[in-house]
């Protein structure tokens, strides 16, 4: 804990330096805030993702530096939730036209059990440097780091398998790139990607993968009607104890024709195999797809079909694939409306795969309006369906979506409404096979607003209700309210409460309830 | 791994080889033509260069020429009447013009999946429906907090992740990204580091290979595998992010492919197994290092498998 106080006391310090330091041709933002949490709760503490993460005590609840010492070297340090539990940050450096370096930190914990003491971390790390010697070139070079350790419950009471009941691995991640360009639209990205899962508990699990992939974009050659894509990639992932493995190849070419004005037509072909040394299957996946897209005035219409063959040496299916879509939209954009359909049906002709045919379709509708430049509101409906007519099951799901919003654009009135927003979703999901069926709705209300008075007292307050019914009966709440102030000379003070509730009324011990105070004081400065 | 790799670094050093020749080659010859310099643009438009400034499209420090993006026949004589002649706005131009435009420059995965089947390229929808060049504070010219924009227009999603089971991403620990442009690799998933590669990016445990894989979880099987087979990525009212429910008499998650009699109405066991958790025998359902039928290795020593005393194959 002293450790991080000093960590934190010395960034503060730092951004404190650095604003003091400005000079004409350097300018920096910076705010802190420093504060505590009051976290209370009762009940299954697995019901409430949102609060995973939420912990008693101090907080540095968020360090923002941003700004440049010349015109071209520029610098974010963004860090928030610094307590004795989590961090989370962001820096990004950049070199205008030369360098550009970002890493970031997330520090999180899932809970398995209804008391929170069995649960598992994830710290992540990743960093990026890339350089840019010439307009024509570019590279990079990323390191990834994810560590997981803590404990773990399954699903059932029954025997965990090797996920076993405990959690000690890092999975480390790498990318090299380089990228070539000209100025004439020819362009090209050549990558390699190593992964590394390394487990201190199960050896089984180790394993070392890597992906070289190289893709060239061609437009303007001949003509700069036709825009060339090709992409490939090889690959392979191996267990590191036993060397069993599996080897990826993939191409991947798309041609689009903008034939005229108007008419846009783009062909796609992906071709992959995968030669998986466990199982001894090599598969071979072959697509084409056709599209069509014409792009007149006030609509655009488009259909499109695909093809495409999957053989593993033990079954061949065949699936045909149809799509196609009308929008339309206002000359000013202020409504616009879209309906598109897309269906697929995978045939097995010689019935050895375990789901034989299968048929899937799928129809969205979305309207959305926008009046004025402050008034947004939109519906969109969907409707998807799933059918194994061999085995006699079938997926149908619906789900209704409307959204309104309204931003204040300008205004300076002693009391102003900055913003209004509220979404509702309603989904009806029936699921059904040989032994039974399910049916579940939901509703889901999310709300919003944002309040200023005398533009130094902003209030807020949010709501998300999630209601599940018919085959479950739950409800799950999320009432926030805040105030923050700004005083004179840059100090500022803000506080939050959230009540979340959740109730399941067919299982009788899984409620919850927590209450979260956010409080804070700090300080904002600007060098303009 | 060591032929394959040695081939695969000689294949990309030649492609890297011959892209920048060409690259270079051109550059040569695009020099001797004298463009427009940002100087002049911003004799005019100095606001430009203020709302630029620390990003890559940064007029006065980079390496970005202003007539790089607003091109056209009529920008040169822009300079002489800017009246009369208006060069190309990116922002009102149509979708794919745009991204034909970027991705002169912007040559990764990630912008070349607009020129691809892409739902966004299918909404007629460019890199500018997300990304804000000019006046743009947020990481990666964005037009907003990155989870909050992608919400914005998806909001069936934001529903999504209200749900009792669903990935922290209003919470700040994931962000779209993370899963759906997948670390800016190619936008086939199988290429950019095996099957379900999204998944496995975070969850790297159930990667595989396998010795015995279950089918429903490798995405090149021909039973249209992969993770999403059982579970709902954004939200789920059921555990584990899991599609249907996992819950007696019938199972439903493993009963929608699974339609196995002699399971759910056992009576070999007794009226005891009736209902029991398909788990509590399969307890490898992501793929299993000791048995075909993902079964637990502590049925071996319980003798239920033929050789013991027990009736089942290994």
């Amino acid at each position: 804990m002293m450790r991080r106080l000093i960590i934190a006391t010395f960034l503060l310090a730092a951004g404190a330096g650095v604003a003091a330091a400005a000079d004409g041709d350097s300018h920096w933002d910076g705010r802190v805030r420093l504060g505590g949490i009051y976290f209370d709760e009762t009940g299954d503490a697995t019901t409430m993702p949102e609060t995973y993460n939420v912990y008693d005590g101090f907080s540095l609840s968020s360090l923002y530096l941003k700004g440049y010492t010349d015109p071209r070297t520029h610098l974010l340090l963004d860090l928030t939730n610094i307590n004795q539990d989590a961090r989370r940050g962001n820096l990004d450096f950049r070199r205008s036209g030369m360098l550009h370096l970002t890493s970031r930190y997330n520090e999180s914990r899932w809970i398995f059990d209804p008391a929170g003491t069995v649960d598992a971390n994830r710290k992540n790390w990743y960093s990026s440097l890339s350089v840019t010697p010439s307009k024509s070139l570019w590279f990079s070079a990323n390191y990834g780091l994810q560590m997981r350790d803590g404990d773990r419950i399954g699903l059932t009471t029954g025997p965990e398998g090797w996920l076993g009941t405990q959690y000690d691995s890092k999975l480390h991640s790498y990318r090299l790139e380089a990228q070539a360009r000209n100025s004439s639209g020819i362009g090209g990205t050549v990558a390699y990607d190593g992964v590394a899962q390394r487990d201190a508990l199960n050896p089984d699990r180790e394993r070392d993968g890597y992906v070289a992939s190289a893709n060239l974009n061609v437009s303007g050659l001949m003509t700069d009607r036709i825009t060339h894509v090709v992409r490939g990639a090889i690959g392979r992932n191996e267990v590191r104890t036993s060397g069993l493995g599996f080897d990826l190849k993939s191409v991947q070419y798309t041609g689009v024709v903008r034939a005229t004005d108007y008419l846009r037509l783009k062909y796609r072909f992906d071709g992959s195999h995968v030669d998986d040394e466990a199982t001894t299957i090599r598969t071979d996946d072959y697509h084409h797809d056709i599209d069509a897209t014409v792009n007149y005035r006030i609509a655009v219409i488009s259909a499109g079909y695909g093809w495409e063959a999957l053989d593993d040496d033990r079954a061949i299916t065949t699936t045909n694939k149809f799509r196609g879509a009308l929008s339309l939209r206002h000359p000013k954009n202020k409504v616009s409306g879209r309906i598109a359909f897309d269906t697929r049906n995978k045939d097995d002709k010689e019935a050895t795969t375990l789901l034989r045919d299968t048929e899937y379709s799928r129809v969205d509708v979305r309207v959305d309006a926008n009046p004025t430049g402050a008034v947004a509101v939109g519906a969109r409906f969907s409707d998807r369906t799933r059918d194994l007519p061999d085995l006699g099951t079938t997926a149908d799901g619906t789900m209704v979506t409307a959204y309104g919003a309204w931003h204040q654009l300008a205004g300076d009135d002693a009391i102003a409404v900055t913003e209004v927003g509220v979404d509702y979703t309603f989904a009806d999901d029936e699921y059904g096979n040989l032994y039974g069926s399910e049916h579940i709705v939901t509703h889901v209300v999310t709300g919003r607003v944002g309040v200023t008075v005398f533009e130094n007292l902003d209030l807020t307050g949010a709501v998300t209700y999630l209601s599940a019914s018919e085959d479950l009966d739950l409800d799950k709440s999320i009432i926030s309210v805040g105030a923050g102030y700004h005083f004179p000379r840059g100090f500022l003070a803000d506080v939050k409460y959230n009540v979340y509730n959740y109730d399941d009324y067919l299982l009788t011990d899984r409620f919850y309830t927590a209450n979260v105070v956010w409080f804070n004081v700090g300080y904002e400065f600007s060098t303009r | 791994m060591g032929h394959t790799r040695r081939n695969t670094i000689f294949a990309l050093l030649t492609t890297l080889g011959l892209a920048f020749t060409l690259a270079l080659f051109q550059s040569a010859q695009s020099s001797e033509t004298e463009p427009i310099s940002n100087a002049v643009c911003l004799d005019c438009h100095e606001d430009a260069a203020h709302s630029m400034l620390g990003t890559a499209h940064d007029p006065v420090g980079g390496k970005v020429s202003c007539v790089g993006c607003h091109a056209g026949p009529a920008t040169a004589m822009h300079v002489e009447d800017p009246d009369t002649y208006k060069p190309v706005n990116p922002a009102s131009v149509p979708a794919d013009s745009v991204t034909a435009l970027c991705t002169t420059c912007h040559v990764g995965a990630h912008p070349l999946n607009l020129n691809e089947r892409d739902p966004h390229a299918d909404a007629n929808l460019s890199c500018t429906g997300c990304h804000e060049v000019h006046g743009n504070e947020h990481l990666s010219l964005l037009k907003d907090d990155e989870n909050q924009l992608c919400l914005g227009c998806h909001q069936s999603a934001r529903a999504s992740f209200a749900l009792p089971t669903h990935h922290p991403v209003e919470e700040g620990v994931v962000a779209c990204r993370d899963c759906h442009i997948s670390i800016a690799q190619s936008k086939k998933q199988r290429t950019a580091g095996g099957p379900s590669n999204t998944c496995v990016t975070c969850h790297g445990e159930f990667q595989g290979p396998f010795p015995y894989e279950h089918e429903a979880a490798v995405d090149y099987s021909v039973n249209e595998g992969g993770c999403l087979n059982c579970h709902n990525p954004h939200g789920s009212t059921f555990p584990m992010l899991l599609k249907q429910s996992y819950e007696a008499p019938h199972y439903s998650l493993c009963s929608q492919c699974h339609s196995v009699p002699k399971h759910l109405n056992n009576t070999q066991h007794g009226t005891q197994w009736s209902g029991v958790p398909c788990s509590d025998c399969h307890s490898d359902v992501h793929g299993s290092y000791v048995n075909r039928n993902l079964l637990d290795s502590s049925l071996q020593t319980q003798g239920c498998f033929l050789g013991g005393s027990g009736c089942h194959q290994m």
